[in-house]
């Protein structure tokens, strides 16, 4: 006789009671906790301590020096020097790259066929090691023999642009551009995804131009990634530092030294940790004034679901 | 076969080697913290052991709670939750047993089909033979030994729920909690998985609560049933006893949707409050002034009828038709009345309708059932 | 008619369109052609002719650099950092968030509290308290300089938890009826279905930390610990002035293992970097 499938199904005693579920949740969250506190929340701290202090790490001294750290940065002007420096980095990057990234997000949306190739390529400078890349666009703008100057040189009379205090800076923002670009166009591409398919149709059905189609449907969908990316490449410009240290070293003469190169001169190259941490405040208060904004724009955009 | 066995009222043969056990709840109050109003309070409830016990209610009525408190997903503010003579209320849901099956089904979409039936006996470490049959004997059940290597997005709804009841059934619980199993389902289904269900439970022999806020549902399944509304009992007991005499207007109103009409007496005629209908008959009527009279859409003849009854001129509005018979919308002293007609009526006919004295149902004014059919 | 008119019109603008992303692409790819160009020139050979065609064939430049540059410990301390810091965000960042999203305990609102304050400071700003930190630990010039900042990620945390939370509640209590532990729940629910996001994460996280020169740059003062960005610089540097030919070499040896990553993984790694805008640290 075979046994009913019920007749198997016999009870089994439920597990004992133990510890386990009030203990648990801190053990999986501990070691992120721990972490997070002395690499992310100690250093704000300490950023604030070191600046009013002179460390000298090789000899392991520490000693309180009030406000000499300011003044001293002040008198060198060098601070001054990388905030105008870095503004200007960004008003040469953010716009151009996200107009041509906008203009060829919108070619490449606009295609039947080979949109993936397009975006591989276009992509590809983004996902290759920036500062090897730097190396050979140094080697471009190196001066009379690289490709910069035997072509473009030439024609404009612009040369040796690496050194040249007006030319280095715009330099390094060409290949700031040539290395964002792709990016710009992958979020671009990702909001057009999501522009209403049925919206362009309807448009397009009322008699609406491509402009018009583009004005009055595409551009309100994708404004809000516009504004998300504005701040995400402009959070990026405060930490350019592989292409200002391999291409100029921050020079001729401070004319491209970006305030990460300017933070890791300070404290790093010349070991002046109370100096160094001075830049550090300055950045800090850049940095969190803009991620702050970003990361509300990114939690506000995935509310609204736009992304 | 073992299918058919579904009509036993009591758990039989089949549910072998269980002592399923009541599941009762003492005064129980759970209060959110910060909230205005507990979710119910006082609740005082006794599940019978191996039989199923169906929580109905509109939505908010504290009826889902409840159940998770069963499971432990929730914690009471207080009181006690029995099982059988073992007081569970501040043992973890890891640790208490049951088993639930879920509204939206709840699958490990990364498991296939046996793997997710599987996964309760896994948790008890039973040794790979065991599980092997259990999960057979539970994929039979629920006839879904087809698709044991399935993944879950490639089931049906149906399906799904399948795999949600033999993941809950395999470990042979003897408490076994439904939260509107079937509400995700399309109506032919769900009338399908509603009778399979029932057979299910009747086979598995697990005390069940069930909650839904389908009122055929509630009446088709349960062995005991429980009316709530707003953190409140409206009333509980067997389905028949509800159903012919609910204890107050609201559960007459939610079970089979009765029509209801305020009367008033004066000396000694009865109108109907509203328009000064003079109404005839009302057996059994209550002698207060002012009471409410229900009766049921099905309940409504045309014809003469014999014996007692009470009887209501009204006006038609709106005939539907629902097959073998006719909803019709009717107007009395402005108050909508339903009736379920076998006859043709027009829009605008006047018509004397007749209910018999034991359909009649009778209210007071605060709806507490006085007298009337039993 | 009209209808012939049209699809003519439609194929002379994406005729048009292919055209102008071509000359856009000639842009973006120009360097990596100079760059392999150059490093396959003879190393006298590099400033004669048209500097854009490859005259001749030479292995010259990488035969010098194989030589000259402890290349093979540059990636092999690459993958270490690499993996290691994938491994540990895995191990630290899917149970928090996990536990932040899914599991009621006090302290969670302070935890989360936690993650979203060190959501806004990025790692760039703070590397100078971070130094002295590491300094303090005599972690200069080790892999764990390298490695340790990175595994506590905030934002992968709070991006795990976006998808923790979209995934019905009901699947988690499920689990805990069936019996499962908190740990439990976590080996066999959490981490299966979390794959896909792992996956994406580890891609990012991969191609941003094996790039990354910034970091090694501020921790780092010898080669011993040395990843391939700021190994090969550091050399380039002090060996090769003015040598294009080996340093062309160099860089590409720097890029291939990723351009042939990205070919493989390209769309996880676009996909990846539109859902996270970029950002892992």
């Amino acid at each position: 006789m075979t046994v009913s499938p019920a007749a198997v199904l016999t009870p089994i005693p439920a597990a004992p009671t133990g510890m386990g579920p009030r203990i648990a949740p801190y053990l999986l969250v501990g070691p992120l906790m721990l972490l997070l506190f002395v690499f992310a929340i100690l250093p704000c701290l300490l950023t604030l301590l070191l600046a009013f202090f002179d460390v000298d790490i090789l000899a392991g001294t520490i000693r309180f020096v009030g406000f000499e750290n300011f003044t001293r940065a002040a008198a060198r002007g060098e601070v001054l020097n990388s905030l105008r420096v870095t503004f200007t980095y960004i008003l040469l990057t953010v716009p151009p790259s996200m107009i041509l990234g906008l203009l060829i997000a919108l070619a490449i949306n606009s295609l039947r066929r080979g949109r993936a190739i397009w975006q591989a390529v276009y992509f590809l400078p983004v996902a290759a090691t920036l500062v090897a890349m730097s190396i050979v666009w140094r080697w471009m703008f190196v001066g009379r023999r690289g490709i910069v100057d035997q072509t473009l040189g030439q024609m404009t009379g612009l040369v040796d642009w690496l050194n040249s205090p007006v030319l280095s800076l715009p330099a390094v923002a060409i290949v700031g551009n040539w290395q964002q670009i792709g990016f710009v166009v992958v979020l671009y591409l990702a909001a057009l995804a999501s522009v209403p398919r049925h919206q362009i149709d309807a448009a397009r059905v009322d008699g609406a131009g491509a402009w018009h189609r583009f004005w009055h449907v595409t551009w309100p969908a994708i404004g809000p990634t516009t504004v998300f990316v504005g701040i995400i490449t402009s959070v990026n410009a405060l930490r350019v530092f592989d292409t200002v240290s391999t291409m100029t070293g921050g020079g001729p003469s401070r004319s491209s030294q970006t305030l990460a190169h300017l933070m890791w001169e300070r404290g790093i190259y010349f070991f002046d940790i109370g100096g160094g941490s001075v830049v550090t405040l300055v950045l800090l208060a850049l940095a969190i004034a803009a991620t702050a904004l970003q990361r509300i724009m990114t939690a506000r955009l995935e509310k609204a679901g736009t992304r | 076969m073992i299918a058919r066995n579904g009509s036993a009222r009591k758990a039989g043969p089949q549910g072998m080697g269980k002592n399923p056990m009541p599941v009762a709840v003492r005064n129980l109050t759970k209060h959110w913290p910060g909230a205005e109003r507990p979710v119910f309070s006082s609740l005082d409830i006794d599940c019978p052991a191996g039989g199923i016990t169906i929580i109905v209610g509109p939505s908010g009525c504290g009826k889902t709670t409840l159940l998770r408190c069963l499971s432990g997903l929730e914690t009471p503010t207080s009181g006690s939750i029995l099982f059988g003579k073992q007081d569970v209320t501040q043992v973890d849901s890891q640790h208490r047993g049951v088993a639930m099956v879920f509204q939206n089904y709840a699958l490990y979409p990364t498991k296939t089909v046996f793997e997710n039936i599987a996964f309760p006996l896994r948790m008890a470490r039973l040794d790979p033979q065991s599980i092997r049959t259990r999960v057979r004997a539970a994929a039979a059940l629920t006839r879904m030994e087809p698709y044991l290597d399935r993944y879950p997005a490639q089931l049906s709804g149906g399906q799904r729920q399948r795999v949600g009841i033999a993941r809950a059934i395999v470990r042979g619980p003897a408490v076994l909690l439904m939260d509107e199993p079937l509400s995700n389902l399309d109506t032919k289904l769900r009338i399908e998985m509603r009778a399979e269900l029932g057979a299910l439970q009747r086979q598995i022999g697990s005390t069940t609560v069930y909650v839904t806020h389908d009122q055929t549902e509630a009446l088709a399944l349960a062995d005991h049933l429980i009316v709530m509304r707003d953190g409140r009992i409206e009333q509980q007991g067997a389905p028949e006893d509800i159903f012919t005499s609910p204890a107050n207007t609201f559960v007459a109103d939610f079970l089979g949707s009765m029509n209801l009409v305020d009367v008033t007496r004066s000396e000694d005629r009865v109108f109907v409050t509203s328009g000064a209908v003079r109404l005839d008959g009302l057996p059994k009527a209550p002698l207060s002034p002012m009471f409410r009279l229900g009766f049921r859409a099905e309940d409504v003849q045309l014809g003469p009828v014999d014996g007692e009854k009470a009887t209501l001129p009204v006006t038609v509005r709106r005939s539907e038709l629902m097959g073998s018979e006719r909803l019709v919308h009717m107007e009395c002293g402005g108050l909508a009345l339903r009736a379920r007609l076998k006859e043709v009526v027009r829009p605008d006919d006047r018509l004397e309708l007749h209910i018999p004295a034991g359909a009649l149902h009778y209210f007071d004014e605060t709806g507490k059932r006085v007298a009337g059919a039993v | 008619m009209t209808q012939s008119i049209d699809t003519t019109r439609a194929r002379l603008v994406a005729g048009g369109t292919h055209l102008a992303l071509a000359a856009g692409a000639v842009f973006m790819l120009l360097p990596f052609w100079l760059m392999l160009r150059t490093s396959f020139t003879a190393p006298d050979q590099v400033f004669a002719g048209n500097i854009l065609a490859l005259s001749d064939f030479s292995l010259e430049n990488y035969r010098r650099v194989f030589a000259e540059v402890p290349l093979l410990r540059y990636y092999l301390n690459g993958i270490f950092v690499v993996t290691a810091i994938f491994i540990g965000q895995v191990i630290v960042c899917v149970p928090a968030a996990y536990a932040l999203s899914r599991l009621r305990f006090s302290g969670r609102e302070v935890g989360l509290w936690l993650v979203l304050a060190a959501m806004m400071v990025p790692y760039h700003a703070t590397a100078i308290p971070i130094y002295v930190l590491l300094s303090r630990f005599g972690m200069i010039n080790t892999h764990g300089a390298l490695i340790l900042p990175f595994i506590g990620s905030a934002f992968s945390v709070f991006l795990l938890r976006q998808f923790f939370l979209s995934i019905p509640q009901s699947v988690f209590e499920s689990a805990r009826l069936d019996g499962a532990s908190s740990l439990r729940t976590l080996m066999h629910i959490v981490f299966p279905m979390a794959r896909p996001a792992i996956v994406t994460f580890g891609i990012l996280s991969f191609v941003s930390h094996w790039n990354d020169y910034f970091w090694p740059s501020f921790v780092l003062r010898n080669d011993f610990a040395a990843t391939v960005p700021f190994g090969i610089v550091k050399f380039l540097d002090q060996e090769l002035g003015a040598d294009y030919g080996p340093q062309m070499a160099a860089a590409t040896l720097t890029v291939l293992p990723l351009l042939v990553g990205f070919l493989i993984a390209q769309r996880q790694l676009i996909a990846g970097i539109a859902m996270t805008s970029g950002q892992v640290d």
